[in-house]
This record gives C-alpha cells, sequence and structure tokens, in this order.
C-alpha cells in the first residue's frame, strides 16, 4: 500500500516559512514605525516579533528533532541551502528583473503606459535595483556557503 | 569626505567618521578600504556598495 503524503510535515514547513516571515516583518515595521517617530507602534511589532521566533522554533524542534540533529548534519543542511540559493535562486531572479526592466523600457518606447511617467520611472528603477540586489546576495549567499564547508571540515576533523 | 551605502541593507560608510571599531580610521577614503572588508550589516562585498550622492 502506497504511503500517504503526510500533510502535517508540509504544514510544519509552511507554519515556520509563516512565523520567520511575519518575524522580519515584524522587525522592518517596527523600523518604519521608529523612523516615523511612533515609538509605541515600534515596540509593540517589536515585542510580538520576538514572540514569532519562539513560535518558530518551536516548529523547527519537530521539523529537525535535536536527537537527528548534529552539527555537521546542521552544517551540511546549511550549506546545501546556500548552494542553492547562489547558483540556482538569485542567478535566475537576476536574469528575470534585468530581462523585465529591458521588456518594460521597449514597452515605455513602443507604447502609451496605462500609468503615468513617474509609476514607469518608479517600476524601472525597482526592478534594476532587484537585480542588483540579486546579484549582490549570490555572492554573499557563496561566502556562506565556503564559510560553513569551511566549518564543516573542521568539525568532521575533530569527530574523526 | 565621500559616502558609500550598501546596495542590499542601506548601511552608509562615511568617510569623515570611517569605522574605528573595525579598524578604519576616521577619513579613511573608500580606495584605501581593503578589497576584502565587507558590509558589517548583511556581509556583501564593499564591490556592492555605491557612492551617494550628496546635497550641496
Amino acid at each position: 500500500m502506497k504511503r500517504p503524503e503526510i500533510k502535517t510535515m508540509q504544514n510544519l514547513e509552511s507554519a515556520f516559512a509563516g512565523e520567520s516571515m511575519a518575524h522580519i516583518k515584524y522587525r522592518y515595521f517596527a523600523k518604519l514605525a521608529r523612523a516615523a517617530g511612533d515609538e509605541d507602534t515600534a515596540r509593540a511589532f517589536e515585542e510580538t516579533a520576538e514572540q514569532e521566533v519562539e513560535h518558530a522554533f518551536g516548529h523547527l524542534d519537530l521539523i529537525y528533532p535535536k536527537a537527528e540533529m548534529t552539527p555537521a548534519k546542521c552544517l551540511e543542511i546549511a550549506i546545501a541551502g546556500e548552494t542553492y540559493e547562489y547558483t540556482e535562486m538569485y542567478p535566475t531572479f537576476r536574469r528575470a528583473a534585468e530581462s523585465e526592466g529591458n521588456q518594460a523600457a521597449i514597452k515605455e518606447i513602443d507604447e502609451q503606459m496605462a500609468e503615468s511617467r513617474e509609476h514607469a520611472e518608479r517600476f524601472q528603477a525597482v526592478l534594476a535595483k532587484a537585480a542588483k540586489r540579486f546579484a549582490a546576495l549570490a555572492k554573499v549567499e557563496e561566502r556562506h556557503a565556503n564559510q560553513y564547508r569551511t566549518v564543516l571540515a573542521k568539525t568532521r576533523k575533530a569527530a574523526a | 569626505m565621500k559616502v558609500w551605502e550598501c546596495i542590499v541593507c542601506g548601511f552608509v560608510y562615511d568617510e569623515a567618521k570611517g569605522m574605528p571599531e573595525d579598524g578604519i580610521a576616521p577619513g579613511t577614503r573608500w580606495e584605501d578600504i581593503p578589497e576584502d572588508w565587507a558590509c558589517p550589516e548583511c556581509g556583501v562585498a564593499k564591490s556592492d556598495f555605491e557612492m551617494m550622492a550628496v546635497a550641496a
């Protein structure tokens, strides 16, 4: 009999992603509120952000059970993640942003854009900035992966 | 004195201020910072900084 797909493991991954995003989003909103002079709102966001971390740790405890995780295993998983980002994800995103930027430029010449000139220029600026950031991030994620590889080699040597 | 901004996280390096805690004296020009220096906030490379236009 074929083993049924376990929804709950997927749900745990989704829940972990959601809590992680909430945590960082709230820290970003706290920054925005503070910059706008609203210290109360900033603190409210920061307090809940801290709790979202604990929620996320709860999900991670089930996704990566302590009993199964060694430092070497953690490093292997981290290396895989960073490597995916700098070899596939960011290069793909960068090409898309550059391509869309080029297409938007061509469209602007060929036809009248529905939005105002200002919107069109702002959109172009977002695409250009995104492309640059994806390129920069691919480089730093590669550095992370290599740092983890170095630490993993040391960890394995120490365990041998 | 010039100001350089990290294109990913917005961290600002001000030549006039330097980064004494990183061993970079105030007044150190961008060109004189080692090429392997990275953004202290987000880790991106020195080459991923842009010079900011300073208001006149």
